[in-house]
């Protein structure tokens, strides 16, 4: 059973491997975690999606 | 003994997390399951489904032990035997029960682990009605995997297993996919292990050793000394070789413990267990794993029916466990790498006799792994470290404010690969199109070319919106990018596109405007310098790339220049409406023009009241889109965490522009930030009171405003002699920062990186006073 402390993630090792790939050689094992971190909702439920700014007046 | 439950140990503890053994019964016959073929034997006797009737006691004893000890958060697993064999439509009754009574005091996470053998699409959808995330079983490859886990007439379930991967990869599932759990056996190949759980996708990987314990110690094949050592270890090179490409929790938490902090799991580390069992019939029994050690070993002699959680949480075992290295035995309290080890899983200390007040039976395997995971960690580094930056270097200079062009020109990199990812993930999602092997043919050749167009902001918008809505319409943009790639490369191309209401941008290059609003299949082609776009009733556009200038049909990309860089006014590509505000319409020449005007004079207004931002900014930032004005004339801006190097705003004069600039541009630096690392729990339900805004903030927006306007005071104080505001301004802003900080510093939602940002954050501000 594991604790319910997540211990953090991290993203450079993926990126640096998609980063060297051909775009057709990108295999998909490797874009999940990229994808779950950027796009599932899992993920973004308290994600802030745009920092917005408007003056007062 | 350890005492069966033993008496009660003292005070009451707060427990977060319960296992709900919902059905009694299993349709596998694994001979390593130590629900049924260890020492403890009790399962013989229990019920075989957990009533609603049980599941509803259970979930009031959950919630009213969650209402006194004010948890923010509860976690509730659904286990078995196997839950999967209770059926949908008395898994949706359970869990509806369970539900309702936690709901209402707190948060409720919902996990399954399952063997995954009757996992279908109905099962599925009730699973994510609920929101229950699904853990499955599996020890690898074919041959791995058959090995154990068995049906009772000795037929493999690998099938079936891949199976129900398969099915939670599928998108509409895939949020409920939480991973794979794996129990080593070092007699199957660690390579082909791993490369068999790669395939499968999984979010996260747990790897499980054997249950064993000093009375019936593990099998070590061949005299080895440390065989689970190396075969993890086997795995550990590859992953590391890989880019680590699922998380893997022994590792991931063998690197959290060397930095101090936890584990995330119970086999390693020192993590407060703060688990309790619910049985079929409503007895509470402590984890598992302490099956191995003898018949009855987990039992607590008490029930949900009877009792309440708090006097659970009181029985010496569980109590003992909350305490991580404190009642640790002499041995592991003197060895070396005991504050990442702990001793290792609680049940694989028993020895008849001594009870659990031993070492792990895996103690060598332990040892020579922490020592071992580091080492190979340290190498892989040192070998790629020409690429990368360290996270200590990236984290200082983003604390600090600004950030030089190396650490901006590396976050952009990374956000590069981001868009590359997700692009490709589209295709995964989508199936391939046109558009796609035109822009992979055009890379093969001009790798450089298509790296030009990927590095369009908006490219990532537009994957992230298509992955997220799943749907395939959007798909034809990539034949825009691949043709704005094959204009940068001077080489033919015709692919498929879509005029999206009247509009096909060609990122970097320009934006076809179609003589209609509609939105239409169409077919572009690229040749020597001309376009030609051919849409609905056989219409084609041409257009001549040499020719300079703007028609009605095309509109080139405009480029602002600003002393050796320059940013693109982005008015054309439908992506670009992410930023939360309507997009203003094509510009006019006008326009365009006042736009120049503003962004050269806040440019270099930039460069001589705030020279610490412009590295940054001229590395970071290539896009500006124009927003439509406010009705009631306030100024807008927007940053949008999937469009890096973009910047949303209305017109505005250059003092003002300034300003956003350095203000937005934080956003951007951060949120590219935290796309890579953990700087807060992302699950925190956190909310901080600040200065600028009346309504609680969570914690990824309170650290947002905390970075932009930190900047925002600094330009005020720069700006101190020059401006009378500036002293009442710099006054707030820095009062809001720095009230900001502490209030992040007194949640308990920052990760030690996230402490480390914020301190440093809070040491520049401070320098900033004076
Ligand atoms: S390596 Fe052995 S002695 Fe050290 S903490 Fe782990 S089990 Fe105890």
């Amino acid at each position: 059973m594991n604790t319910e402390v997540a211990t953090m993630d991290n993203l450079v090792g993926p990126l640096a491997i998609i980063n060297k790939t051909p775009l057709r050689e990108i295999r998909a094992e490797h874009t999940d975690r990229v994808v779950r971190r950027i796009v599932d909702k899992q993920a973004l439920l308290r994600r802030l999606d745009v920092a917005a700014f408007q003056s007062a007046h | 003994m350890p005492g069966r439950a033993g008496g009660a140990a003292g005070e009451a503890h707060p427990l977060s997390q319960f296992v709900l053994k919902v059905h009694g019964r299993c349709d596998l016959s694994c001979d390593h399951c130590y629900v049924y073929e260890h020492a403890d034997q009790s399962w013989r006797t229990k019920p075989k489904i957990m009533t609603p009737a049980v599941a509803l006691a259970a979930a009031r004893r959950i919630a009213e032990h969650a209402e006194a000890w004010h948890l923010t958060r509860v976690r509730v697993v659904l286990h078995g035997g196997e839950p999967l064999l209770l059926g949908p439509a008395r898994m949706d009754e359970l869990i509806s029960q369970v539900r309702a009574p936690i709901e209402a005091v707190t948060r409720l996470t919902l996990m399954m682990q399952t063997n995954g053998v009757r996992f279908n699409p109905e099962m599925g959808d009730v699973l994510k009605r609920h929101g229950v995330r699904v853990g499955v079983s599996l020890d690898g490859d074919r041959a791995a995997n058959d090995r154990h886990r068995r049906f009772a007439n000795g037929a493999g379930s690998y099938d079936q297993v891949r199976a129900a991967l398969a099915l939670l990869r599928r998108p509409e599932y895939r949020e409920l996919y939480a991973g794979i759990l794996c129990t080593v056996d070092v007699r199957n190949s660690p390579e082909r292990v791993y490369a068999a759980l790669l395939a499968e996708r999984p979010p996260q990987v747990d790897f499980l050793l054997p249950h064993a314990t000093w009375d019936s110690p593990p099998d070590r094949p061949d005299g080895s000394h440390t065989p689970y050592a190396d075969w993890l270890s086997a795995i550990h090179r590859r992953w590391l070789a890989d880019g680590r490409p699922m998380r893997i929790r022994l590792f991931d938490g063998l690197y959290s413990t060397a930095q101090g902090g936890p584990s995330g799991s119970e086999q390693l580390g020192a993590d407060a267990v703060d688990l309790a069992v619910i049985e079929t019939d409503g007895r509470y029994e402590q984890a598992d794993s302490v099956k191995t050690a003898y018949d009855g070993a987990p039992a607590t002699g008490l029930s949900v029916l009877t009792h309440p959680v708090d006097d659970v949480s009181r029985l010496r075992p569980i109590a003992v466990r909350q305490h991580g290295l404190r009642n640790l035995n002499a041995v592991c309290q003197s060895c070396p790498v005991v504050r990442q080890c702990a001793g290792g899983l609680y049940a694989h200390r028993y020895r008849t006799g001594h009870g659990f007040d031993n070492p792990s039976v895996y103690c060598p395997d332990l040892r020579v792994l922490i020592d071992r995971t580091a080492d190979e960690r340290s190498v892989h580094h040192a070998s790629v470290k020409p690429e990368e930056i360290s996270t200590a270097d990236v984290i200082s200079q983003i604390a600090s404010g600004f950030g030089d062009e190396a650490t901006i020109g590396w976050l952009a990199e990374q956000q590069r690969s981001v868009t590359r990812a997700l692009v490709s993930a589209t295709i995964d999602q989508h199936g391939p199109t046109s558009g796609w092997a035109a822009l992979a043919e055009v890379e093969a050749e001009h790798p450089d070319a298509v790296r030009r167009v990927l590095a369009h902001p908006y490219v990532r918008a537009w994957a992230v919106g298509v992955l997220r809505a799943d749907d395939p319409a959007g798909m034809p943009y990539l034949g825009g990018l691949a043709a704005a790639a094959a204009v940068h490369a001077d080489v033919r191309l015709e692919t498929g596109v879509r005029i999206d209401r009247g509009v096909v941008a060609l990122p970097t290059v320009g934006t076809l405007y179609w003589p209609e609003a509609v939105t239409a299949a169409a077919r572009i082609t690229v040749d020597r310098g001309k376009l030609w776009l051919t849409g609905p009733g056989h219409r084609t556009i041409t257009v001549d790339l040499a020719q300079p200038g703007t028609t009605a049909a095309w509109q080139p990309a405009r480029w602002i220049t600003l002393d050796g860089w320059r940013v693109r006014i982005e008015d054309g590509d439908p992506a670009r409406d992410c930023h939360g505000w309507t997009p203003a319409d094509r510009l006019d020449e006008h326009a365009v023009g006042r736009w120049r005007d503003a962004l050269t004079e806040a440019w270099r207004l930039i460069g001589a009241e705030l020279p610490g931002y412009a590295p940054a900014l001229r590395t970071g930032l290539q896009v500006i889109m124009p927003l439509a004005p406010d009705p009631a004339g306030k100024q807008r801006a927007a940053t949008a965490m999937d469009a890096f190097g973009a910047l949303a705003a209305t017109q505005v004069g250059p003092a003002e522009l300034a300003v956003l600039l350095v203000h937005e541009f934080q956003h951007a630096k951060l949120g590219a930030l935290l796309d890579l690392y953990d700087l807060h729990d992302r699950d925190s339900d956190a909310q901080l009171t600040v200065g600028w805004k009346p309504e609680p903030r969570p914690v990824e927006a309170a650290l947002q405003g905390v970075y932009a306007h930190a900047a925002v005071a600094d330009v005020w104080r720069l700006r101190a002699r020059t401006d009378p505001r500036a002293a009442d301004l710099f006054a707030m802003y820095h009062r809001w920062t720095t009230d900001a900080i502490a209030a992040l510093r007194g949640t308990d939602a920052l990760t030690p990186l996230g402490t480390d940002f914020v301190d440093r954050l809070a040491a520049t501000v401070r320098s900033w006073k004076s």
